[in-house]
C-alpha cells in the first residue's frame, strides 16, 4: 500500500501541474476560440521574469509573485489580446494556430535574447536558506510544500474558474462573447473587454503553472514550453470547454503516468509505452470522446492564390531549374548542402500546400512523414527510383493510416491528433533501436538512375530541384483538375459537398496519404543528400516552425513553399552565426508571423501583387510607347485577352481566375473578400 | 486626433507592461552577487556557498600561482612526445586573471603562459618540400577547423571544446611556427545538429587542412564527409558509432562504446563490495546515452556488479519521485546516472526529498564541472565521479597549468572543462604530429601518423589514450566532492586495468 501511495502522490502532483496548464488553455479557448499553442512559452517567459525579480534583483518572493501574477502576466495577456489575438477566433484554423506558433517561437527568441544561457535556479516558494523545501511524510512518501501548493492551486483554479464562468455576470459575458459577440454588444456587453480579461487570466495561469513547476523542471527555454503539450490531452478530455472534466483528465493523466512508471517493468514489452502515455492519452481523447461543436473546424472561403496555366508552370519550372543551376554551379559543398536542405523543406511545404492550402486540413506531423520516407529509403537500401517510389508509397500508407482513425475530426482536433501521432512516432518508432540503430544513424546512399549514381552534391541538388519542380507541377495540375476543385469545395463548404453526395471521408484519407507521400519523398531525397540519417533529424516539434514558415510565406502556393523552405533552412544558420542575433531572428520571425500569418496566402501574395503591378503598369506602359509596326501585329502578347489593365488593353497574365469566395462563408482576417484577382 | 478610452487603456497597459519588462531586463544586467550583497540576502547565494568559498581560496592561492608560473618558464615535460622539445623564441607573456576556478577547488592557474615547446617535445622534421598547395594552406598560414556545438537547443553546450582549441592555437603561434606557417583556426558551429555538423565538415574539407578539437552531440553527420575528402579529424571526444568508423577521424579521448574499462567498477567492487550488488543505472533517453548505458550495464555486470534497476528517463521528465521509489523498493545502494548535470541535480533533489540516501552517488566526468557544483550546492556533497584527466587544480601538472593559463588568456573567465581539456589535447596532438612530419605533411600522411598514436597523454594532462587504435582508455581515477572541493580518492595517479568487450554499439 505504501508503494501505491508513493506512486499516487507524485502522480497527483503531476496531474495538478497539468491541470493548471490545461485550465489556462481551456479558459482562453472557451472565451476566445483561440487554442494557444504558446501557453507553455508564456509560462516559461513569466518564470524567467519571476527568477529575475526574486533571484537576480533580490525582491522578496511574495512581491515577485504579486508582480508577475498580478501585473506582468495580466498586462501581457491584455496586450496580446488587443494587438495579436483580436478576431483570431474567427480565423481559419491554420491562421489561428500559426499565430500562436509564431508567439511560441517569438517568446523563445525573446527569452534567449534577454536572458543569456547560464545555469539558473529557482528555489521552491517555501525553501529555507539552503534551498530545501519544507515537507511532510505520508507513509513512506515525502510530500513537499511546493507539491502541496501545486495541488491546492490546481483545485483553486478549477473551482475559481468554474464559478467565474457559471456564477458571475462577467463569466456569462465571457461565454456569450464567443457564442455571439454582436448579440452581446446589443445587450450592452463589451466583447473586447471580456476577451481581454480572458487572456489576462489565461496568461496569469500560464505564469502560475510555470512558477510552480520551475523548481522541479528547471529554468530552461524549452522544457517548460514543451511540457504543456502534455496538458493538451487533459484539455481535450474536457473538450476544451469543461473545466471540471479537464481537471479530472489532468489528474487521470498524471496518475496514469506515475503508475505506469511504478508498475511497468523496464524489461516488459510495455516498457516503450510509458514515455508516450500523454500523446496516447491525447489521441484517445480526440478519437473516443464526443465531438465538440467547433466553429473553427474548417478553412472557409479564403481567397486562393492564383493558379498558373500549364504553359506558364512549365516555363516557370524550366526557368527555376536554370536559375538553380546558375546559383549552385559556383557553390561550395557546404552551401550546396544548405540548398539541398532548403529544397527538402520546400518539398515538405508543398505537401502542406496540398493538405492545408487546398484541403484546409492542418497537420503538425509533416516532418514525421518525411522521417518515415527517409527511414524507409535507408532501410530498403535500394538507392534508385524504385527505392524512392517505395519510400514515398510507405509514407502514403502511413499517412492514410493516420487519417483513418481521425476521419470525423476536423480543424484543431485534427491538427492536435497529428501532433500526437508525431510524438508517438518520435518516441516509439524513430528512437527505437530497430529504426535508426542504437543511438546512431543509418547510412543512405545517393540516388542512382539506371545504374548511374548521382555522385556529386551539386548534381544531387539539381536532381532534388527537378523533383521539386515535378511535384510542384503535379500539385498545380491536381489543383486545376476535378480533384482540385473538389478539394477546394470541401475546404470551403463541407456541408454543401455532403449535401451533394460527395464522400468527404475517403477523399480526406486520400489527401492525407498523398500529402504524406510528398513529404516522404522529400525525406527520402534528404536521406540521399545527407548520406547518414538519424532520429534527431525528424523531431516532432520541428513540424511547428515548418507550419509557421509555410503559412507565413504562403501555404496556398508553390512560391510560398519555395520561400518557406529557404526561410526554414536559414533560420538556424542565422541563429548560429550570432546567438543574440539568433534570438532576435526568432523574435522577428515569430512576431512577424503573428501579423503576416493572418493572410493564408502569406508573403508570396505580396510577390504576386508586385508581379501583377509590374505587369499591368510597367509592361503596359512600355507596350503603349512602342511604335506599332503593322508587320509585328502577329507577335503581340494579346492573343488571349482576359484582363483589363489601366491602358484599356487586355492581356493574358498566364494565371487562371481565382476561385470565387463562397457566399456566406467567413473570410480570413487580412484577406479581402471583394477582391478576386491577386 | 481624439483618444478613445480603450486606446488610453491599451497605452497604459503597454506602458505598465513595458516598465515591468524593462525592470526585469535591467535587473538581468546586474550581477547576482552585487544584488545579493545590496539586499543582504542569502537565498540562492547561500546554496552556492561552496563557490563563494572557492573564490576566497582563489585569492589566497596567488603565491602558489606565481610558483607554477616560474616552473613554466623552464622546458616543459614532454611525456606526450617522442623526443625532446623544439623550442623556439619566447612567446608573449601575460598575467591571467585568477578569478577562474575549477569545480570547488583552489585554482592554480599560472601567472604567465609558457614559452616554446608547443610542439610538445616532438622532434621537428625537415621542412624541405613542404607543399603550400594543399587545402587550407597558404605560404604563411595553415588553417585548421573546429566544429563544435555552440548554438542549438542547449546554447554553449560544447563551446569549451572550441575554447580549448583556440587556446592551444594561440599558445602554438606565440611560441613557434609550423614550417614557417602560423596556425589559423576556423571556428564552425555544428549546432547540435547532424546536418549542421555535415555542413561544417564540408566547409572544413574545402577551406582547411584538418579539423581539431571538435565536439558535437550528433557527430555522425560529418563523419562520411570528412572521410570522403580525406580530412584528418582529431576530435576532443567521439560520440556516435559512425564517427568511430570514419577512417580519417580520431579523438584525443578515444572511445569505443563496446569497450568498458574494468578499473572503475573494480575499485568500487573492492571498496563497496556489498553495495555493488544493488546498483541503479539511470540514463537519459537521448543521443548516445542509451547505447552507452547498455554497454556500461553489460560491462560492469561482467566485472561483478549487479544492476537490478536499469531505467531510461525521458528528456522532458520532471517528476523523479517514482524513480526514487523504485530504487527504495529495490534497496538500491549505488546510484549511477548517465546524462547532463542539470538532470543529475533533479535526480539528486528527488532523492533528497524522498529521504533516499544511497551509499554511493556516482557519475562520469560530466559532474566534474564548476557549473554543476554551483547549481547543485549541498547536493553535490559526497558525490563520486570517475575521470581520466588530471584534476584541474593539480598544481604539479604543468600541462594543466599551461592549459588553464592559455584558456584564461584567450577566453577570459572561461572555466576549465573536460571537453575543453581534450580539445586542447587534440590540437596539441595534431600540431605535434605535423611538426614531426615537417615537409612530408599532407592529409594522407597525417592520417597515417595519427593511426599510429598510442598512449597519448598530452604531457600528462590525461590518462593514456589509444588514439590510433580507437579503443577506450584503460585508466581511470576516482574523485569525490567533499568539503567544497573535488579530491582524488583512488590511489596513485590512475587505476589501470583491462577492457571488457561488451559488443554493444559496435
Amino acid at each position: 500500500m505504501d508503494t501505491f501511495i508513493a506512486y499516487l502522490i507524485p502522480g497527483i502532483f503531476t496531474g495538478a501541474a497539468y491541470a493548471i496548464a490545461a485550465s489556462g488553455l481551456v479558459l482562453t479557448y472557451t472565451t476566445t476560440r483561440v487554442f494557444n499553442i504558446a501557453h507553455g512559452a508564456f509560462g516559461m517567459v513569466m518564470s524567467f521574469i519571476f527568477w529575475d525579480f526574486s533571484q537576480k534583483q533580490g525582491l522578496p518572493v511574495w512581491l515577485s509573485l504579486i508582480l508577475v501574477l498580478g501585473l506582468v502576466a495580466p498586462l501581457t495577456g491584455l496586450l496580446v489580446q488587443r494587438f495579436i489575438a483580436r478576431g483570431l477566433g474567427e480565423a481559419p484554423v491554420s491562421v489561428s494556430l500559426v499565430v500562436t506558433v509564431g508567439l511560441f517561437v517569438g517568446l523563445i527568441g525573446a527569452a534567449q535574447a534577454i536572458w543569456k544561457p547560464e545555469p539558473r535556479f529557482v528555489p521552491p516558494l517555501f525553501a529555507d536558506e539552503l534551498g530545501n523545501d519544507k515537507s511532510i511524510t505520508i507513509g513512506e512518501t515525502v510530500v513537499t510544500a511546493q507539491q502541496m501548493i501545486t495541488v491546492g492551486a490546481s483545485i483553486a483554479v478549477a473551482v475559481g474558474l468554474y464559478l467565474l464562468l457559471t456564477r458571475t455576470r462577467i463569466g456569462t459575458a465571457m461565454r456569450a462573447s464567443v457564442d455571439n459577440p454582436e448579440l452581446l454588444k446589443l445587450y450592452g456587453g463589451k466583447p473586447d473587454t471580456v476577451a481581454g480579461l480572458s487572456w489576462a487570466i489565461g496568461i496569469s495561469l500560464a505564469a502560475l503553472g510555470g512558477i510552480l513547476l520551475v523548481p522541479a523542471v528547471g529554468l530552461d527555454y524549452y522544457q517548460l514550453t514543451l511540457l504543456v503539450i502534455n496538458a493538451y490531452a487533459a484539455a481535450m478530455v474536457g473538450r476544451l470547454k469543461n473545466l471540471p472534466l479537464t481537471f479530472v483528465g489532468a489528474m487521470a493523466l498524471g496518475i496514469a503516468d506515475s503508475m505506469a512508471l511504478g508498475y511497468i517493468s523496464t524489461d516488459s514489452v510495455f516498457a516503450d509505452i510509458r514515455p508516450v502515455i500523454p500523446p496516447l492519452f491525447l489521441f484517445a481523447a480526440l478519437v473516443l470522446l464526443p465531438q465538440a461543436q467547433l466553429r473553427i473546424g474548417q478553412v472557409k472561403g479564403i481567397v486562393s492564390a492564383p493558379v498558373p496555366s500549364v504553359p506558364r508552370m512549365v516555363v516557370t519550372g524550366g526557368v527555376f531549374l536554370v536559375v538553380l543551376l546558375a546559383v549552385v554551379s559556383p557553390m561550395s559543398e557546404a552551401n550546396l548542402l544548405l540548398v539541398g536542405t532548403a529544397a527538402t523543406y520546400a518539398m515538405v511545404m508543398l505537401s502542406l500546400v496540398l493538405l492545408t492550402g487546398y484541403g484546409g486540413h492542418v497537420s503538425l506531423a509533416q516532418l514525421t512523414f518525411a522521417g518515415v520516407g527517409a527511414l524507409a529509403y535507408a532501410k530498403l537500401d535500394s538507392p534508385n527510383l524504385y527505392g524512392l517510389l517505395m519510400s514515398a508509397l510507405i509514407a502514403v500508407a502511413v499517412g492514410a493510416l493516420v487519417a483513418l482513425p481521425v476521419l470525423r475530426l476536423t480543424g484543431l482536433y485534427l491538427a492536435l491528433s497529428t501532433l500526437a501521432f508525431g510524438v508517438l512516432m518520435d518516441k516509439v518508432v524513430f528512437q527505437n533501436e530497430r529504426a535508426f540503430g542504437f543511438g546512431g544513424a543509418l547510412e543512405a546512399q545517393r540516388l542512382s538512375f539506371f545504374g548511374n549514381t548521382v555522385e556529386t552534391t551539386q548534381a544531387y541538388v539539381m536532381v532534388m530541384g527537378v523533383f521539386f519542380v515535378l511535384v510542384a507541377i503535379g500539385i498545380l495540375l491536381l489543383r486545376r483538375g476535378v480533384l482540385g476543385r473538389l478539394l477546394v469545395a470541401m475546404r470551403d463548404s463541407p456541408a454543401a459537398c455532403g449535401t451533394l453526395g460527395l464522400d468527404l471521408r475517403w477523399a480526406r484519407v486520400g489527401l492525407f496519404g498523398l500529402s504524406a507521400g510528398v513529404a516522404g519523398l522529400a525525406g527520402a531525397l534528404f536521406a540521399g543528400l545527407r548520406g547518414t540519417i538519424g532520429a534527431a533529424d525528424f523531431q516532432y516539434f520541428n513540424s511547428l516552425p515548418l507550419l509557421l514558415l509555410a503559412v507565413v510565406f504562403g501555404v496556398t502556393s508553390v512560391t510560398g513553399a519555395t520561400l518557406g523552405g529557404i526561410g526554414l533552412m536559414l533560420l538556424p544558420v542565422l541563429s548560429g552565426s550570432n546567438p543574440i542575433a539568433g534570438g532576435i531572428v526568432f523574435l522577428i520571425i515569430g512576431f512577424g508571423a503573428v501579423f503576416a500569418g493572418r493572410d493564408p496566402n502569406g508573403l508570396a501574395n505580396l510577390l504576386f501583387r508586385l508581379g501583377r503591378l509590374l505587369q499591368t503598369r510597367v509592361l503596359n506602359r512600355i507596350d503603349l510607347n512602342l511604335p506599332q509596326l503593322p508587320s509585328t501585329a502577329a507577335f503581340t502578347r494579346t492573343k488571349t485577352p482576359t484582363r483589363e489593365v489601366s491602358g484599356g488593353e487586355l492581356f493574358d497574365d498566364g494565371y487562371d481566375e481565382p476561385t470565387p469566395v463562397a457566399v456566406g462563408a467567413g473570410s480570413a482576417p487580412g484577406t479581402d473578400r471583394t477582391k478576386e484577382g491577386q | 486626433m481624439t483618444t478613445t478610452p480603450s486606446r488610453r487603456r491599451a497605452a497604459a497597459a503597454a506602458l505598465a507592461t513595458g516598465s515591468a519588462l524593462l525592470l526585469a531586463a535591467c535587473g538581468s544586467q546586474l550581477d547576482a552577487a552585487d544584488v545579493a550583497a545590496a539586499h543582504g540576502s542569502t537565498g540562492v547565494l547561500s546554496i552556492t556557498s561552496g563557490s563563494s568559498d572557492t573564490a576566497l581560496e582563489a585569492s589566497v592561492g596567488t603565491d602558489e600561482n606565481a610558483d607554477v608560473a616560474e616552473d613554466l618558464l623552464g622546458p616543459t615535460d614532454t611525456t606526450g612526445g617522442d623526443g625532446g622539445p623544439a623550442p623556439t623564441d619566447a612567446g608573449t607573456s601575460a598575467t591571467p586573471d585568477t578569478s577562474g576556478d575549477a569545480p570547488g577547488e583552489t585554482p592554480d592557474e599560472p601567472a604567465a603562459p609558457a614559452t616554446g615547446d608547443a610542439g610538445g617535445g616532438s622532434e621537428a622534421a625537415s621542412c624541405d618540400g613542404f607543399d603550400n598547395d594543399q587545402p587550407g594552406v597558404t605560404s604563411s598560414t595553415i588553417t585548421l577547423a573546429n566544429a563544435s556545438d555552440v548554438s542549438g537547443p542547449v546554447p554553449g553546450i560544447f563551446e569549451s571544446a572550441r575554447q580549448g582549441s583556440r587556446a592551444y592555437v594561440a599558445y602554438f603561434n606565440a611560441t613557434q611556427k609550423l614550417c614557417g606557417h602560423d596556425i589559423k583556426l576556423l571556428e564552425l558551429d555544428s549546432r547540435a545538429d547532424a546536418g549542421a555538423d555535415q555542413q561544417a565538415y564540408a566547409r572544413a574539407c574545402a577551406e582547411t587542412f584538418a579539423a581539431v578539437g571538435s565536439m558535437s552531440a550528433f557527430d555522425s553527420g560529418g563523419a562520411k564527409t570528412a572521410q570522403e575528402c580525406g580530412l584528418p579529424d582529431v576530435r576532443s571526444t567521439t560520440v556516435n558509432p559512425e564517427r568511430v568508423k570514419c577512417s580519417t577521424c580520431f579523438s584525443a579521448q578515444s572511445v569505443n562504446p563496446g569497450q568498458i574499462p574494468r578499473a572503475m567498477p573494480t575499485y568500487f567492487l573492492d571498496q563497496f563490495s556489498a553495495q555493488t550488488k544493488k546498483v541503479a543505472l539511470l540514463y537519459i533517453n537521448a543521443g548516445a546515452a542509451p547505447v552507452n548505458a547498455a554497454s556500461f550495464k553489460k560491462g560492469w555486470e561482467s566485472v561483478g556488479w549487479s544492476i537490478p534497476y536499469f531505467q531510461a528517463i525521458d528528456v522532458a521528465e520532471f517528476n523523479f519521485a517514482p524513480y526514487v521509489q523504485q530504487m527504495k523498493d529495490r534497496g538500491i545502494e549505488i546510484v549511477y546516472y548517465l546524462g547532463p548535470y542539470q538532470n543529475t541535480i533533479k535526480v539528486q533533489q528527488a532523492m533528497k526529498q524522498q529521504g533516499f540516501t544511497p551509499d554511493v552517488y556516482l557519475q562520469d566526468s560530466t559532474i566534474y564541472d564548476q557549473k554543476y557544483v554551483e547549481q547543485a550546492g549541498e547536493l553535490a556533497e559526497g558525490a563520486y565521479a570517475y575521470s581520466n584527466v588530471a584534476l584541474f587544480t593539480d598544481s604539479g601538472n604543468k600541462e594543466m597549468a599551461l592549459y588553464r593559463a592559455w584558456l584564461e588568456q584567450t577566453n577570459p573567465g572561461a572555466d576549465p572543462n573536460f571537453y575543453g581539456l581534450y580539445a586542447w589535447s587534440a590540437t596539441r596532438l595534431f600540431l605535434e604530429q605535423a611538426t614531426q612530419l615537417g615537409g612530408d605533411l599532407d592529409r594522407a600522411s597525417m592520417v597515417q601518423a595519427l593511426g599510429k598514436v598510442k598512449d597519448w597523454t598530452s604531457n600528462g594532462l590525461h590518462s593514456p589514450q589509444d588514439v590510433g587504435g580507437k579503443t577506450t582508455g584503460k585508466c581511470q581515477k576516482i574523485i569525490r566532492y567533499t568539503g567544497g572541493t573535488w579530491k582524488q580518492v583512488s590511489k596513485g595517479d590512475y587505476l589501470c586495468d583491462t577492457l571488457v568487450n561488451t559488443g554493444v554499439g559496435a
